[in-house]
């Protein structure tokens, strides 16, 4: 997995040096020997729209991550030893996750949305992402810490006088970070998935930003005439989200309900 | 009990009024495209709307906004409005609430048989039948229910992670007949219902076979049930009596949430299929910026979202108050 995840790499940064601009007259090619994947609607080569799509997806639900850590960072930070706080902040996330998520998420992306350029509406698209997916990510792993911070060290650590965020960064996290890794997972997952439901609506990001959902949105449009346009990019998402779920089953077969155990 | 439930009520009735108000205030400050454009049933008929509360560009921090807001809501008016298309919002609402309320529960039906079923295939494919194949003569019947129980896997994974944006076209394209214009009849559309809620039930019910057979798992490893089996009692009778409230009582702290999406519409199958439902309605009405219709559809959803949690969280104080 990580070999496939560095050659992906290699080949969308590679992407970024080779222009894709429109040429008229090798609109709509089916894959040949001078492009493998065929060309699109505006004659680019196929093959590096996708890996250039792939990639925003990859970034963009990356962004969604660093948000939803830095809440959860904060969040539990502030209600890790404090338990009024900790009602509060929890019963606030409930809250979020009460609303039905992704009809504000469509809501305020085509509200908010319009008034911004393309790069805000990218970066307003994984804020808003990362805060839909943060309650679930929060209920999960405050569970753990809660464990955890039951334990004899932590009290060890507290009676030394450590703050809230060094003892949640130097003693919570080791422990609880093997146990997260699957909820890591299968929150990308989601992200991505998010993101391609968004824009293939319609009311994501705008067709000119290349990612999955756009693009599959895109070949919706030729998939009668032109099937690889769709089917390409739908196939490609259905193999890495398959192999994110094998790698999830695996680690929570084999870790965490164990590993729970161990830890109470 | 009773305290306890009236707590949450008004603490969630203070969050529908909010969301009423943040409602409100999207309206004002995004208003929609009416005249802004000369197709506008507005433009045409002005008349029509004299009593009507539409194109809010007032200031709605003014009192007097706020008030017929919330009058528009109580009294009913904003459902006698019209849409953007010009017809009256209660009947457009009404049609597609019946026809999502209809995939609700044909959903609910498919969802529960596929459960069942593959709650039968795995035990009949589970890895413990093997104990009582050890014998040379069954090395191959030991491989088959091998296979089986590693394709039943393969098939939950793959269901799991293949996008509906994928799969639904691709099947409309590899078997047409299950596409909205197979035969251009009204008799063939009929059927629309019937794909939309196959494709409901085959991710809701996977999803929560996945949920019960890991619980199922889970429990069949603790102490007690292996005392159980080693004292020579059934697997059937451990599961279907002793495990079967902890096996379930998660997935019915799920369900509600699962149900109320589907009861709200599915947004991606009614599009594909261009069924006339709730979902369809918000993401055709979200696009045409037609806040007429938007305004009841939130509120509708914001308020099932209400009833459901309140009924999760009376779930999950029935459970502490049986551990207390």
């Amino acid at each position: 997995m990580k070999i496939i995840f560095l050659l992906f790499l290699g080949f969308y940064l590679f992407s970024f040096g080779i222009s894709l601009e429109s040429s008229l007259d090798q609109v709509l090619e089916f894959p040949s020997r001078h492009f493998i994947f065929g060309t699109d609607d505006l004659g680019r080569s196929f093959f590096w729209i996708l890996v250039r799509a792939l990639g925003n997806s990859f970034v963009l639900s990356f962004m969604s991550m660093i948000v939803i850590c830095c809440v959860l960072v904060v969040v539990l930070g502030l209600s890790i030893f404090h338990q009024r706080r900790d009602f509060f902040l929890f019963k606030i996330v409930e809250v979020l996750d009460l609303l039905p998520g992704m009809i504000w998420l469509s809501l305020l992306m085509v509200m908010v949305g319009s008034l911004l350029s393309e790069g805000e509406r990218f970066l307003f698209l994984s804020i808003l992402l990362g805060l839909y997916h943060f309650p679930k990510v929060y209920r999960k792993i405050r569970g753990y810490v809660r464990v955890v911070t039951q334990r004899s060290f932590i009290e060890g650590a507290k009676a030394l006088g450590l703050g809230n965020f060094h003892i949640l960064y130097r003693h919570v996290m080791p422990e609880v970070w093997h146990l997260s890794y699957p909820i890591i997972l299968q929150t990308w997952i989601q992200v991505i998935l998010s993101e391609s439901f968004v824009s293939f609506l319609g009311v994501g990001l705008r067709p000119t930003t290349l990612t999955m959902g756009s693009i599959l949105h895109r070949g919706w449009s030729y998939f009668l005439t032109h099937p690889h346009l769709f089917v390409l990019p739908g196939l490609f998402l259905t193999l890495i989200f398959l192999m994110f779920r094998r790698k999830m089953r695996a680690s929570l077969e084999g870790g965490p309900l164990k590993a729970q155990e161990t830890v109470q | 009990m009773g305290r306890y439930l009236v707590t949450k009520i008004i603490f969630y009735g203070l969050l529908f009024f909010l969301i009423v108000l943040l409602l409100s205030y999207f309206e004002g400050i995004f208003p929609g495209r009416y005249g802004d454009d000369e197709n506008s049933i507005i433009l045409q008929k002005p008349e029509i709307f004299k009593n009507s509360i539409i194109s809010p560009r007032a200031d709605i921090f003014s009192s007097s906004r706020i008030d017929l807001y919330m009058q528009s809501f109580f009294l009913d008016s904003s459902l006698t409005s019209l849409s953007y298309g010009g017809a009256l919002v209660r009947d457009i609402f009404l049609e597609a609430f019946l026809k999502s309320f209809k995939v609700f529960w044909v959903s609910l039906l498919f969802s529960l048989s596929l459960i069942i079923f593959l709650f039968l295939l795995s035990s009949l494919f589970s890895v413990e039948n093997l104990e009582n194949l050890e014998t040379r003569e069954s090395i191959k019947k030991r491989k088959i229910i091998l296979f089986l129980s590693k394709s039943l896997d393969w098939f939950v994974d793959g269901v799991l992670s293949i996008p509906m944006v994928f799969l639904v076209p691709l099947l409309m394209m590899l078997f047409p007949f299950i596409g909205p214009h197979h035969g251009m009849g009204e008799e063939a559309r009929d059927f629309r219902w019937f794909w939309i809620s196959c494709f409901v039930s085959l991710r809701g019910g996977v999803f929560s076979f996945e949920l019960l057979d890991r619980l199922k798992k889970h429990y069949l490893e603790e102490p007690y049930s292996r005392t159980w089996i080693a004292m020579g009692g059934g697997r059937f009778r451990l599961i279907s009596y002793w495990l079967r409230p902890l096996i379930l009582k998660p997935w019915l702290q799920v369900l509600p949430h699962m149900l109320v999406h589907i009861l709200t519409g599915n947004m991606l199958l009614e599009i594909f299929w261009q069924y006339e439902g709730l979902g369809s309605l918000f993401v055709e009405s979200l696009l045409h910026r037609d806040w007429s219709l938007l305004r009841p559809y939130l509120l509708w959803v914001s308020f099932l979202f209400l009833i459901f949690q309140i009924l999760v969280d009376s779930f999950k104080r029935g459970d502490q108050e049986e551990e207390s």
